[in-house]
């Protein structure tokens, strides 16, 4: 094992707020590579339980990889390459222990790539992805969901890369913290010069159900093009007193009001998965987490 | 084919003046312990602060250049003047100032304001107060504004600039707050005692007129229990080849339900560092307001901290900052949430053109003593050209759950939507261009005094073109 600075940000800032960056341990040998190119079926199940290596390539008909990683310790990197026109759609969900995840996504002119990721109660998580949006008209968007309960952690640093000319990316993630667990999202929309016409959003939104939670969200914009729009936004806290109050006129118990409100802030994530047995394994895992509460 | 607007450089004509220098005026140029020896000797410290200068030498030289933002490369300490002897004694009548400061201070308008719109002024030409005056009623009502060394040397103040010098912002702090408790001269003290509110402001307005020099002035305001005062700091330098530094240091302390507004228009000339630090302690129901332009210097490190302290304290930052060519301008704020029910909210605004950079850096930090608190932050960034760069790179930190905070951003250009709807209200393209860029700064300008607001209008001079887009 060999420490390897990771999820370094693209634009660095006060060092005192210790988000710049994260270190973690990394298996020297390299796992087996799984391809999955042009003469793949377009529905594609892979299960990391360990370390692993996978390469995705679009094909005629869009591609729906789902990944399920769930390891005691892992390194799981995947690489996507969506030529011209290709569309791909990556599930990844992951559960378990010490996971680092890497996804590192090329978009050529008018591919498209859509990615769901769920983290379900990672003890450790550190995920690092980033999109190259170099084609024209390339457009990525993605939908990112967590739950974090006792001493949960998880470190995500999404950087798009919007290059080529009318690009478009979406990005919305929700997410739920409990107990005392830590969550770093750091968010970066890069325009990079020549990215004319190009737009793109990013929206967190955090629940946070304990006092000794501890989040930190970090949605940056880089820009050197004039004629973009990006956006970005995030709310976080408490649930609304009156979502609560309004429940309770309804006879819904306090714990129950907030078990809800969680499951319904992760719920829009999991409906896009778009795969109904995958949908209700997630389902069985919330509904687990809640039936163990 | 597109109309494109050009925003015209900032007119610095009315700065860019300077009168000749005196060699012998100035100390060895670097930083060793010889020199701040030397200043110590020449500013008759108390032992006390001749031990903090050299003990904050030393934690500068242990220190790091931060390891993010824009490049200090350009600067070179061993060439930089860290202090230069002054011409004239403090005077508290502008006739008995050197006549060639006078009028440099005249040529700024600093004396007008002050016959027409002030309570008190300043002025600080290279490292030492020239001149610091506040009206008979002001001074009767207990106020106190004066320079930082007279009430060191004070017996009525001196325990108190002990107590309060360099506590919020110490020198391990960074390492150019280091440098500045190692060099630091002039600056202001004000105490405001409780309950008094100034109805006009004080200002304080400093001049770097030398070349190659630095200006290391320190603030430090002290507002007891619901006292109110309203601050305005101004700065310029006229524009030399060589690089030219500023790491000032400003501690404000806000006492219960006190309010203070701290005002600056910053437009030092394009080959100054403007390594300058910021910090409001504000205790319970207390508010600190900041109003920043940041328009000159070439490159700039600037986030104004408030510390949120006691219950229900809030803190209020309005800025916009305006990065031309060969500018690098790197501004913010950052606040942190210490106790229950406090609230901030931070609303800037960036324009970058001509290979300008202009980057929107913050931090909130919520403890998990904040119980109940708010915070809002909204930055919009305009990008005139496709050589220039806009960021924004805001950070929260958040450690309770009985909190709501929230966050927007946008970056882009002159929406041609708005362009189409003000021209189908009749107006011409390039007064409807005009209108929303004079707009996108309107949030700042209102918040100012008039005639800053004037001011700040004159350096965001508006020129239309009929280039092709």
């Amino acid at each position: 094992m060999a420490a390897v600075r990771l999820n370094q940000s693209p634009a660095p800032t006060f060092s005192w707020l210790g988000v710049n960056g994260t270190e973690r341990e990394l298996p020297e040998t390299a796992a087996e590579e799984t391809v999955i190119s042009g003469d793949s079926s377009n529905l594609v199940r892979i299960t990391a339980e360990q370390s692993a290596k996978v390469v995705i390539s679009g094909g005629k008909q869009p591609r729906t990889v789902i990944m399920d990683v769930n390891a005691e310790k892992a390194f799981v990197s995947t690489a996507v390459r969506a030529e011209s026109g290709e569309r791909i759609r990556l599930v990844q969900i992951v559960t378990g222990g010490e996971t680092v995840l890497d996804l590192n996504a090329e978009l050529a002119e008018n591919a498209v790539l859509e990615l769901v990721q769920l983290y379900l109660n990672t003890a450790d998580c550190v995920s690092g992805i980033t999109v190259n949006m170099n084609g024209r008209k390339s457009a990525f968007s993605s939908q990112i969901g967590y739950t974090l309960a006792g001493s949960d952690a998880l470190d995500i640093n999404l950087n798009i890369v919007q290059n080529g000319k009318k690009t478009a990316s979406d990005t919305a993630v929700k997410g739920v913290l409990r107990g005392t667990a830590k969550k770093i999202f750091r968010g970066t929309i890069d325009f990079r010069n020549g990215a004319a016409g190009s737009a793109g959003t990013e929206q967190e939104h955090v629940l946070l159900l304990d006092e000794t939670v501890v989040n930190k969200t970090v949605p940056v914009i880089l820009c050197a093009e004039e004629d973009v729009a990006g956006t970005h936004g995030a709310t976080i806290g408490r649930v609304d007193p009156k979502q609560i109050f309004y429940m309770q006129s309804r006879g819904i118990p306090e714990a129950q009001i907030y078990e809800l409100l969680a499951q319904s802030q992760l719920g829009s994530v999991v409906r896009q998965i778009g795969d109904a047995e995958t949908e209700q394994r997630v389902n069985r895992l919330l509904g687990r987490e809640q039936a163990d509460e | 084919m597109k109309e494109k607007i050009k925003v015209t450089d900032i007119d610095r004509s009315r700065y860019d003046f300077r009168y000749g220098e005196d060699a012998a005026d100035f100390l060895s140029s670097g930083i060793t312990p010889e020199i701040i020896c030397e200043i110590s000797q020449e500013k008759n410290d108390p032992d006390w602060m001749r031990e903090f200068r050299l003990k904050s030498l030393e934690v500068f030289s242990r220190m790091k250049m931060p390891e993010w933002g824009p490049p200090v490369d350009g600067l070179d300490m061993q060439n930089i003047v860290a202090y230069i002897r002054p011409k004239s004694r403090m005077n508290t009548d502008w006739n008995d100032v050197p006549e060639h400061i006078r009028e440099t201070f005249e040529r700024l308008g600093i004396p007008q304001a002050e016959r027409e719109s002030l309570a008190g002024v300043g002025a600080q030409y290279d490292s030492e107060l020239v001149y610091h005056n506040v009206r008979k009623e002001v001074a009767e009502s207990g106020v106190v504004y004066t320079d930082l060394e007279s009430a060191m040397h004070d017996p009525a103040y001196a325990e108190i600039i002990r107590s309060h010098f360099m506590k919020l912002v110490p020198p391990s702090d960074h390492k150019f707050a280091a440098l500045h408790g190692a060099v630091w001269s002039g600056g202001s003290f004000v105490y405001v005692p409780a309950g008094v509110k100034l109805e006009i402001p004080l200002q304080s307005y400093f001049r770097l007129n030398a070349r190659g020099a630095g200006q290391f002035e320190h603030t430090l305001i002290i507002l007891e229990e619901n006292s109110d005062l309203h601050f305005i700091e101004g700065c310029s330098a006229p524009k030399y080849y060589e690089a030219g530094l500023h790491a000032g240091c400003v501690e404000l302390y806000v006492g219960k339900g006190a309010k203070l507004r701290y005002s600056t228009i910053e437009n030092w000339s394009k080959n100054m560092y403007n390594l300058n630090t910021k910090r409001a302690l504000v205790e319970e129901g207390g508010r600190i307001e900041w109003v920043s332009g940041s328009f000159g210097s070439h490159v700039s490190y600037l986030y104004p901290m408030s510390v949120l302290n006691g219950r229900g304290a809030s803190a209020e930052f309005t800025g916009i900052t305006f990065a031309g060519e060969g500018q690098n301008l790197d501004t913010g704020a950052k606040i942190v949430h210490n106790a229950p029910d406090t609230s901030s909210h931070i609303d800037t605004k960036s324009i970058s053109k001509s290979g300008g950079i202009s980057t929107f850096r913050s931090a909130v930090t919520v403890r998990e003593s904040a119980v109940g608190s708010r915070s809002s932050v909204s930055c919009e960034s305009l990008m005139l050209d496709s050589i220039s760069r806009s960021d924004t790179i805001p950070v929260m930190d958040i450690r309770t759950d009985k909190c709501d905070i929230g966050h927007e951003a946008k970056i882009g250009r002159i929406s041609d939507d708005a362009v189409f709807y003000l021209m189908s209200r009749g107006m011409d393209e390039q007064a409807a261009r005009a209108m929303i860029v004079s707009g996108f700064a309107g949030n700042v300008s209102k918040e100012l005094p008039l005639e800053y607001a004037v001011e700040m209008n004159n350096l965001i001079r508006l020129e239309m073109t009929g280039t092709t887009g």
